[in-house]
């Protein structure tokens, strides 16, 4: 190798080199750097809604403890308790409905079963004898008034004939709802001790019938002793808790008597005058919550699926009340989720998208708010994300601790071990990010899409130094061939001999092309190169055709390999990809017809011409395939460069042609 | 001139990469910060705007206690109630100014022990001092605790007055100041005879004064008012009484405060100095709770005041108002019966906007209001500063580039609606913030529309710039390439030497 040639080799290397390197350099520092930033930035999204997550709780909070020393609570509950026969008939009738709608859902939904099978099946039964009130209970009967389903199975198949009903009263409610569809009242009955306590009923007929046609009824009964309230409150009081409760916009506050009875509710529903022990009474397990409570603490429930038919979860705060030393019942105050999830439904705007999800599960790992994206049933859906597993791991640690996981988050530090990485549900890579909410034992979470927050920046980071590689790629290139030129005439041409190195100093193109080509200089001055060695004039006397399927051969492999690089060569640009294609082996076959050319001043514009007819259609695909994938139009600045390069190699090849002509 | 093509190719080699490299460099300091920047400003919007919610969800919130207290019946009855003059709450009042005038005055005497009694009449701060205002038309007044003359008067034609004097016309006024000679606390009632001859009862509370002036002569310090200057108030049951003050106090409220349609401050839970006195013609028709109380009558609706100074400890606070309305059944007619007001301290806003991600050193989260205050701590707080500057009573106000640009952005918002053209302020920026030693900072801004503050958000450029790729990695990089190349054109040198000699 010559060493002029060594020269030009070194020199481009070292550009090439300095340009890939510096530029992959900075992409990657810029990715890691720009990975951390937006890392904060979503870190410092996720904390906003927790504090405002905890300000609701906080406002609740203070609620409490004004409510737990207010004198207008301690008088609700010093009032006597006594029976109501309007909460018997309020909770009677509200789980007498519930029931009833159970019952025509799983008949229609199960409209082969005969009343036999309903009798025998197990979640149906679940569905019907759940307990109203302390010791009243859902019975179904058919038309014959034959019991189907009983909390005591004995009854079964028995004719409420046979026990004598007709005296009681009962009889008269039960024809009304035979007659009418549903029917209500209240009546004697004699109980199994043989005491008779007054009963309130409620009769429905269900809408659907079975498969083997039997009309079915519900009846729903309970004693009015079962239902204690507080007893004359006055006006002032009413009016002044509801007060409260519209201001804040509460679903409900509860006044629990010493033994867990609910003896005032400031809106009424189902399970006023009940005791919390009862099971399914719309408020979760309130009363192991309640159980639970020590001294003047303010503690905090939930979420629980609330009564049926409340489209929001709900969460509840709780706290004893005390007159001096002595305890007179707990306050409960009940809000819907609504709240909560409307901090979590604002989207986040993120640099290139938003956040895919945010929401809370509880400490059991349930989805406790709505996702965006999935209609997921909350309090039933499982999430198990590898945050959502660092979060559950973090309240786990804190509790053991001794400590609030807010305390033991800023013990360990807020920092990498907040954020995970995770294949989603979509198959996407993603984002998570989790930060334990302590005062309710549950986890915020958000999600977002690494392709949204970290690729689609970065491209548009790769993208300019793209661009500006390739407008410093045409400058150096023009730099590097005036260099050359400057160099060879300036410095080496006067200081070395000429006969050993270079064909002489006429001309631009002659020590370059001679040099390509391998050919020495021997003709100097006729502007011709010399013999060439053996080797080079291998490719000089080459047929064309060899050149041609060579041509073909390396653009078609271009074309496969560089498409792959995109969305392979299935969804490439085919219609745009094939003509350049054409092009880039005619460019190769001008450049192989160049060397071919005796004319040495011909020669170096038209090998050169072709060179950069090739290199532009080389830059045409990608940038081509590129425009596709990001489905708009890749603007001048990455075109014109490559452009220029063509319209250079085309005004070569005019100068090439032209002096062929000519001489 | 001889040069070696190795040295040729180090030299150009070293140019290209220089060119490229500071190329590049300078092509990424501008185009790639920018980037980041973008991102930056995108989290402290974000984290600004949350603010913003916290603290309208906050005020709301103090909205609906406020709505709640002024639908209460038991509250609403009280406006229709008489008002009742408290006697041991004016005495009350009458005492602490008393006490604190002569607190005042022994520190100054303490720090001026040279002062004699010409040299203290002489002095305006002094004068100031022992001359004070107490409610509408009362007073403070200092005399000679052995000889009973006046030194300190409102009225400067009473200073030299002989108490003595009066001994046998107003002999109750006579009979304090004696009980008060020889330096003794006294107090009572006493008939004062106008200068139109009419006769109004006063009230007087005199404390004696622990230090002597330099040429020995003893003093004691009254507070003196009109009886009739007070206007009464309610009188709670206790139960009413207990649970506003709980309220007050589990809901950190600095004060709960009644007022009724006539401007009379009739309950406060706290019972400061406006209790007993009319907003519309008292002494505090000019205060910031007569501001808001003026508001509420006009408006008739919940309404947020300005955070201004208010009040004898010249706290910060602002009032969280509801009117109580009485709506004709038959004419729908809204009529005022009185107004609930809500008093907030500082420090729970300050609560709100702590932020606990990291801005740093000289990155913060505060609040200001239009008055340029801070309301919210600030980091930069105990100096004075290029950008900030104080008022007469040394009240702090600060100043920036992006604080002014958030008022602006406000006001478009209100000029937008009335249809004007405006220029489009940008919610985000780089600037230099209020601190003695300006930081440049980024920042970004966003009002709160109700109550007219801007809540901004700031972080340290300096910390910014620590977490964005720097060039000085580039340039080692390159200083390695730079020394491979040299060693390979140093081995080719050689192979060609050597491939010279074999030839």
């Amino acid at each position: 190798m010559r060493l002029r040639t060594a020269f030009v080799i070194l020199l481009l290397l070292s550009f090439v080199i300095s340009m890939t390197w510096s530029i992959l350099f900075l992409i990657g520092s810029g990715q890691s750097s720009f990975n951390h930033q937006v890392e904060d930035y979503m870190i410092s999204v996720i904390s906003s809604n927790r504090e405002m997550i905890g300000d609701v709780f906080s406002e609740v909070e203070s609620d409490i403890s004004f409510l737990v020393k207010s004198d207008k609570v301690r008088d609700i509950l010093r009032k006597d308790i006594g029976k109501s026969k309007e909460a018997t008939v309020f909770d009677v009738e509200g789980r007498g409905s519930i029931v009833a709608r159970k019952i025509e859902n799983y008949i229609m939904f199960h409209p082969n079963m005969t009343m036999d099978e309903f009798s025998e099946n197990n979640e149906f039964r679940a569905i019907v004898t759940e307990k109203v009130g302390e010791t009243g209970y859902v019975v179904i009967t058919d038309e014959s008034t034959m019991v189907r389903v009983h909390i005591n199975p004995n009854m079964e198949g028995s004719l409420l004939d046979d026990i004598k009903w007709d005296a009681t009263g009962f009889r008269s409610i039960f024809d009304e709802a035979v007659e009418n569809g549903a029917s209500a009242g209240f009546y004697d009955w004699v109980d199994i001790e043989g005491e008779t306590r007054q009963k309130y009923a409620e009769v429905r007929r269900i809408k659907v019938a079975t498969a083997d046609g039997f009309i079915i009824y519900s009846t729903t009964s309970a004693y009015l002793d079962d239902y204690l309230v507080a007893q004359d409150v006055e006006d002032s009081l009413n009016n002044y808790f509801a007060g409260f409760d519209v201001a804040r916009d509460y679903h409900n506050i509860l006044f629990i008597s010493k033994d867990n009875r609910i003896i005032y509710m400031v809106g009424v529903e189902a399970g006023i005058g009940s005791k919390l022990e009862n099971g399914d009474d719309g408020f979760g397990d309130l009363s192991s919550f309640i159980n639970n409570l020590e001294g003047d603490e303010i503690d905090f429930y939930g979420p629980f699926i609330g009564h049926v038919g409340e489209a929001y979860l709900q969460f509840a705060m709780a706290s004893r009340v005390y007159d001096g030393d002595e305890f007179l019942g707990t306050i409960v105050i009940i809000s819907d989720m609504s709240s909560v999830n409307e901090i979590l439904s604002e989207k986040v705007e993120i640099q290139f998208g938003d956040f895919d999800e945010d929401y809370l599960v509880n400490r059991e790992g349930l989805l406790i708010t709505p996702l965006r994206a999935r209609n997921v049933d909350v309090m039933v859906q499982e999430i198990k994300t590898e945050s959502v597993e660092h979060c559950l791991e973090d309240l786990l640690k804190a509790e053991k601790a001794g400590i609030t996981a807010e305390e033991y988050e800023k013990l360990e530090g807020v920092g990498e071990h907040l954020i995970s990485q995770f294949i989603n549900f979509n198959g996407d890579l993603t984002f998570g990010f989790h930060r334990p909410i302590g005062r309710a034992n549950w986890c915020i979470l958000s999600e977002v899409n690494v392709q949204d927050v970290l690729d689609e920046p970065m491209e548009k980071i790769f993208r300019s130094q793209i661009i500006f590689g390739l407008w410093l790629m045409f400058f150096m290139v023009l730099l590097v061939i005036a260099a050359s030129f400057f160099i060879d005439k300036r410095y080496v041409l006067e200081n070395r001999n000429p006969k050993d190195y270079f064909c002489g100093h006429k001309g631009v193109w002659r020590p370059f092309i001679c040099g390509l080509i391998g050919g020495k200089c021997e003709s100097y001055p006729k502007g011709r190169c010399g013999k060439a060695t053996k080797g080079r004039r291998f490719f000089m006397n080459l047929k064309l055709r060899y050149y041609l399927l060579f041509g073909i051969i390396f653009a078609t492999a271009y074309f496969f390999i560089m498409t792959s690089f995109f969305q392979g060569w299935q969804n490439a640009k085919l219609f745009d990809d094939i003509p350049d294609l054409f092009v880039m082996v005619i460019g190769f076959m001008i450049f192989a017809v160049g060397l071919k050319i005796e004319n040495f001043r011909a020669r170096g514009p038209i090998i050169l011409g072709g060179l950069f007819i090739v290199i532009r259609r080389l830059f045409d695909i990608p940038l081509q395939e590129w425009q596709e994938v990001i489905g708009a139009f890749v603007g001048i600045v990455y075109w014109g460069p490559v452009v220029a390069v063509e319209f250079i190699g085309l005004l070569l090849l005019l100068v090439g042609y032209g002096r062929l002509k000519y001489d | 001139m001889k040069i070696k093509i190795t040295s040729l190719v180090m030299i150009s080699a070293l140019i290209f990469m220089v060119i490229v490299g500071v190329s590049i460099g300078v092509f990424n300091q501008m185009q790639g910060n920018e980037l980041y920047e973008d991102q930056a400003y995108k989290q402290l919007l974000s984290i600004a705007e949350s603010k913003v919610e916290r603290v309208e969800n906050f005020l709301d919130n103090r909205k609906a206690d406020a709505v709640f207290l002024s639908e209460f019946e038991e509250v609403r009855s009280l406006f229709d109630e008489d008002l009742v003059h408290d006697v041991n709450l004016m005495a009350e009042k009458i005492k602490s100014i008393s006490e604190k005038a002569r607190e005042e005055i022994e520190v100054y005497l303490s720090e001026h022990p040279d002062m004699t009694l010409k040299d203290l009449q002489n002095n305006e701060v002094f004068q100031s001092i022992a001359v004070q205002r107490v409610g509408d038309t009362g007073y403070t007044f200092v005399e000679d605790d052995d000889l009973l003359i006046m030194f300190f008067h409102k009225d400067p034609a009473m200073v030299g007055f002989d108490t003595n004097t009066i001994k046998e016309t107003l002999p109750a006024a006579w009979e304090i100041a004696s009980l008060a000679k020889g330096g003794h606390e006294a107090s009572g009632f006493y008939d004062w005879v106008e200068s139109n001859g009419v006769v109004r009862e006063k009230y007087t509370h005199i404390f004696p004064i622990g230090r002597k002036t330099a040429d020995g002569v003893g003093l004691f310090v009254g507070a003196t008012t009109y009886v009739d200057e007070y206007g009464g108030s309610v009188q709670l049951v206790s139960d009413l009484n207990s649970e506003l003050k709980n309220f007050q106090r589990i809901k950190d409220y600095s004060d709960l405060i009644l007022i009724n349609s006539n401007g009379d401050v009739i309950w406060t839970a706290k019972q400061h100095n406006e209790l007993g006195t009319n907003l519309v013609a008292g002494v505090y028709n000019e205060s910031l709770l007569a501001n808001v109380f003026n508001n509420a009558k006009k408006d008739l609706s919940v309404g947020v005041s300005n955070f201004e100074v208010y009040g004898a400890g010249g706290e910060l606070s602002i009032f969280v108002t509801s009117p109580v309305i009485e709506v004709d059944d038959v004419t729908g007619k809204r009529d005022l019966l009185g107004v609930v007001a809500l008093q907030l301290n500082g420090e729970r806003i300050s609560e709100l906007i702590e932020a606990d991600i990291g801005l740093g050193e000289a990155g913060e989260v505060y609040i200001i209001n239009r008055a340029r205050r801070h309301v919210s701590s600030l980091k930069f707080h105990n100096h004075s500063y290029e950008y900030t500057y104080e008022d007469g009573e040394g009240h702090i106000f600060i100043s920036s580039e992006g604080i002014e640009n958030c008022f602006k952005d406000y006001d478009n918002y209100y000029f937008s609606l009335q249809g004007e053209d405006i220029d489009k302020i940008s919610k985000t920026e780089k600037y230099f913030d209020y601190a003695e030693e300006p930081n440049l900072v980024l920042g970004a801004h966003q009002y709160v529309l109700e109550s007219g503050w801007c809540v901004i958000a700031e972080m340290d450029y300096n910390y910014f710039l620590e977490g964005i790729p720097r060039d000085k990695g580039l340039f080692i990089n390159f200083f390695v390439i730079f020394i491979l190349l040299f060693v390979t054109c140093l081995v080719l040198d050689v192979l060609f030497k050597i491939r010279r000699k074999k030839k």
